[in-house]
């Protein structure tokens, strides 16, 4: 307890409450570029905290991730460009509510769950670190095939009345993921004997342009069919009143435990955990039918997921010394250049700084709302340049954000084409999301599928999976997802002949 | 501005001048390190190290970008078609640089950089979990002979230098390991912890970071601060020693480059740097470029040979 | 018949073929013998996506037809096609800071902004500031032309 009590002493101290704050603005605003993401934020923010002391190092880069994981949905709802991938779901149903005029109403629900999401992760880490890790180490390649196959489930929920353009789009989705140099030799694919495509499609670049230029050119002629006035509204940001969250309280703790559960898993990440949460509450959610018009809950699902990812990306991280997510990765790799060895005796060897992350992160997380705050604001005044000028700065803005997620030259050219297909893919009355779930997951997924051959070698598949009781499973819930919508239809039926 | 700066900007001005050449003093804007795999890891920390150091000397920014994608093969191509003007440059592994040319058609060889200089080098070493059954690699040895296919070696790329060194090691003893490709170390590691794999070849850095001890260091010299046999001490005759080299494209202009060389000589050869890169378990080493050339030639040969071995046919 | 479904069917199936082509090209030299090949996976998914476009296109032929009343192809949707399309082929060559200035203008410019001297203003003061924000803040180095 006294611990505690000292790290908060230290984190609340003037000059790491300004580095957590620092970092929180600046990630945010980062977050917020279309295209620039959490890696890209924290790899800027990494050659000051050489210099700093390790907790001061900690609050900067803890600052930056919560606060670009946040600054991605403010412009998904005010832009529909998701600013970060794994802000790509609250687009879903923030752009519409910010058509409506409700964006600032849209960005209070979405920093209210994003809070809660990441406080209750954070309580996740501190109160059960040790054990919850003990049980990530027990997903190896079978484990995290069925986890995968789950995540893919949710192309059929984001996909609505339209299932099979859904299952084609994510389709589209898996197979973009293998473009590019095959995880197991050194052979290229569909590159059509192009060398600059053998470093595969970056995820980011492709949801920019799937997002944003194909919003971009549809806008052009849109715009043209609507009444006047209609552009978007600019209001301040208004966080949710509190009854308002009565009977949406379930959706957002399954979502945060959701966020917390997959964040611990190494090689998923956010994005995952915001898709599956989202088709998680479309299920269950009872206002379902109103997703993709603007509906909160949606941006609950979304939300409050992908920023438990936080707290939970750092339970192997400071349990095991083995990162989670590739930021928390360079976490770790602050730990080294500070002559601080992570790994499993971390908490006995460091507590200090142990206690100190636990804060920082609590911390960062509440300072998240004064500046969401002040992004909303700077975007409002963004928002009141004429329609035409500030789609031609958000062409410009996400070419510039594709090329500089990984700096490489041929990813402009991806998004420009990504962002063209996609327009006419959305014309054509194809949904979106999938291809980006058939993405995000498809090079872990045929990872993971090849690394099960491997491991099974000669037992026979029944034998290698039967041996896993997490992976049956996960293989079993997959299963009923994928029959609950026939059963409830059945069910539907025999009750109204019943009736009849 | 220091004067350290000022004085290195007068000597400069004295040679273009008595050069005769137009150049402006070299560097008037930001240079751009490329590194071609992600922030954070062991190829990009001591890049951020150097360019640090450097930009500070230099009186310009020095700028890491991080190319990242088709095992470090894109960003090193960028590398190879940048302008060779001076102001991109790179900071590029062995890997990148002597076995993937060997993989597969690049648009870059042996021919197509200009060194600038070493930056560190450290010995590939094998390692594996203190949960296996095994003490030494003896007992290893002994183990996976009787039970050939059993055990399973983490390798983070086919033919990279996570597995050739595994290869030629399974070679040399006559041993059978599987090899199961995934994406990053941490993942590795992971397996590592939870027993389902047992071997992993990798820099000398994830020895203090994971629950994990070295078994072998590929090396025919000794390293004082890795307590293990070498690769001599088994009869194994081969050598992987893992360096990071400060590359640019060909046809650099020789004053500019005589700068670039003369910063960095003087940058990895202080013992700030030292300290820094000593942190992340590597080591400091310097080469001019001429004989860095010549050795990278000779290396890239060397792995080429190790490549063809390790395919056994 | 709904023509929207059945041509996006029809090119998906066309699409799959081509990619299909892709998989059987023959794989490098440098093969280990524990090697997976490493085309068993995508080739089931163009499998896929080519039944997929089949009951598409065979389903569209039933469904009704469907009129928008927003073109899919106009010359506003088509013009900034064309200027997304050059904006991407010369930004390397051109550099970031001719390119982005006439991407910026024309797409305004196309979705009907007349009023030509604010629009200049405006557009060269923002690309300058995304310049100095991305050399001087944010620390990504963006592609120069021959000019600046």
């Amino acid at each position: 307890m006294d611990m505690i009590f000292s790290a908060f002493a230290e984190v609340l101290s003037p000059i790491p409450l300004l580095m957590n704050l620092m970092g929180v603005m600046v990630g945010m605003i980062i977050g917020a570029l279309p295209g620039l993401g959490s890696v890209v934020a924290i790899s800027i923010c990494l050659p000051f905290t050489f210099g700093m002391q390790p907790l001061q190092a900690m609050a900067l880069l803890l600052g930056v991730y919560c606060g670009s994981n946040c600054g991605g949905s403010v412009a998904a709802v005010l832009i529909n460009t998701p600013g970060t991938p794994q802000a790509a779901a609250t687009s879903i149903d923030g752009y519409p509510m910010a058509r409506m005029g409700k964006g600032g109403e849209a960005i209070g629900w979405a920093l209210a769950s994003s809070i809660f999401g990441g406080l209750f992760s954070c309580a996740v880490l501190v109160v059960a670190a040790p054990t919850v890790a003990s049980f990530a180490l027990q997903f190896g390649p079978l484990e995290t095939f069925g986890l995968i196959l789950m995540g893919l489930t949710c192309i059929s929920s984001v996909s609505g009345k339209n299932q099979l353009k859904g299952l084609t789009a994510g389709v589209i989705g898996l197979l973009l993921a293998c473009v590019g140099m095959s995880p197991f030799t050194a052979d290229a694919r569909f590159t059509f004997g192009f060398y600059a495509l053998d470093g595969g499609m970056d995820t980011v670049a492709v949801i920019v342009g799937v997002f944003a230029i194909s919003e971009v050119i549809d806008r052009s002629e849109r715009m043209l069919h609507e009444a006047q006035g209609s552009a978007l509204k600019v209001d301040k940001l208004k966080l949710p009143h509190i009854s308002a969250y009565k009977s949406r309280m379930w959706n957002l703790i399954k979502s945060s435990i959701i966020g917390t559960f997959v964040g611990i898993l190494p090689g998923t990440g956010a994005t995952t955990a915001a898709f599956i949460a989202y088709g998680e509450a479309k299920r269950s959610s009872p206002r379902s039918d109103k997703f993709g018009t603007g509906e909160p809950d949606s941006i609950i699902a979304a939300e409050s997921s992908n920023n438990a990812v936080t707290g939970g990306a750092l339970v192997p991280s400071l349990a095991l010394g083995i990162p989670g997510d590739p930021v928390t990765a360079i976490m770790l790799a602050t730990f080294i250049l500070h002559g601080i060895t992570p790994g499993v005796r971390l908490m006995v060897d460091n507590p200090g700084i142990v206690y100190g992350i636990f804060v920082a992160l609590a911390v960062a997380n509440v300072l998240m709302w004064p500046c969401c705050c002040a992004t909303t604001r700077i975007f409002n005044v963004l928002l009141k340049t004429p329609e035409p000028i500030l789609m031609g700065l958000i062409t410009v803005l996400c070419v510039l954000g594709s090329y500089g997620s990984r700096g490489n030259i041929n990813d402009v050219a991806v998004t420009i084409g990504a962002g063209i297909v996609a327009y006419l893919l959305r014309r054509c009355g194809f949904p979106m999301p999938p291809v980006v779930i058939g993405l995000v997951l498809g090079q872990q997924f045929e990872m993971s599928i090849g690394q099960m051959t491997l491991y099974k070698a000669d037992l026979g598949w029944w034998e290698y999976i039967s041996q896993s009781p997490i992976a049956l499973c996960l293989f079993a819930v997959t299963a009923l997802i994928l029959c609950m919508p026939l059963l409830r239809r059945l069910g539907k039926r025999s009750k109204t002949s019943v009736g009849a | 501005m220091n004067s350290l700066f000022k004085k290195m900007g007068l000597a400069l001005a004295c040679t273009l001048l008595a050069a005769g050449t137009a150049f402006a003093a070299y560097p008037e804007r930001p240079i751009t390190m490329i590194v071609p795999f992600g922030a954070g890891g062991s190829n990009d920390l001591p890049a951020r190290v150097l360019a640090g150091m450097m930009e500070k000397k230099l009186g310009q920014p020095v700028v890491v970008q991080n190319v990242v994608g088709a095992g470090g093969t894109q960003g090193t191509t960028q590398i190879a078609q940048a302008r060779p003007d001076g102001y991109t440059i790179g900071f590029d592994p062995t890997g990148a640089l002597c076995l993937q040319p060997h993989m597969k058609k690049l648009p870059y060889g042996v021919d197509s950089f200009q060194f600038i200089g070493m930056a560190t080098q450290q010995p590939v070493v094998l390692m594996t979990s203190k949960k296996a059954p095994w003490k030494n690699i003896d007992e290893m040895v002994e183990m996976v002979r009787k039970a050939p296919g059993k055990y399973i070696v983490g390798i983070s790329g086919k033919g990279n230098m996570s597995h050739v060194p595994v290869l030629a090691l399974a070679k040399h003893y006559g041993l059978k390991f599987r090899y199961v490709p995934y994406r990053s170390t941490p993942e590795i590691m992971k397996e590592m912890a939870a027993d389902r794999l047992q071997f992993h070849a990798d820099m000398p850095v994830a020895l203090s970071q994971y629950e994990v001890y070295g078994l072998v260091q590929f090396s025919d010299k000794k390293v004082d601060n890795l307590p293990m046999p070498n690769s001599a001490d088994i009869g194994l005759n081969k050598n992987f020693i893992m360096w990071q080299a400060c590359i640019a494209p060909k046809g650099i202009p020789a004053d500019v480059l005589k700068v670039l060389v003369d910063t960095m000589r003087e940058v990895v050869n202080s013992p700030e740097y030292a300290d820094a890169v000593r942190k992340m378990s590597m080591n400091p080493w310097w080469m001019e470029p001429e004989q860095a050339q010549t050795f990278y030639a000779s290396e890239f040969a060397s792995y080429g040979e190790a490549l063809k071995e390790a395919l056994g046919n | 018949m709904k023509k929207q479904d059945v041509i996006s069917g029809a090119l998906l199936v066309a699409l799959s073929a081509l990619l299909y082509t892709q998989t059987s090209t023959p794989s490098s030299d440098m093969m280990f013998e524990d090697d997976i090949d490493p085309m068993k996976y995508p080739r089931m998914l163009v499998y896929l996506l080519g039944v997929l476009g089949l009951m598409l296109a065979g389903k569209g032929l039933i469904l009704k037809e469907v009129v928008s009343e927003i073109p899919i192809f106009s010359r506003r949707t088509v013009g900034i096609i064309a200027v997304l399309l050059i904006y991407a082929g010369i930004f390397t060559t051109v550099g970031f800071f001719v390119s982005s200035l006439l991407a910026s203008f024309a797409v305004a410019f196309i979705m009907g902004w007349r009023r030509l001297f604010v629009l200049a203003a405006s557009c060269v003061m923002a690309v300058v500031v995304i310049w100095l924000l991305f050399t001087y803040i944010l620390r990504i180095p963006l592609p120069v032309g021959t000019l600046f």
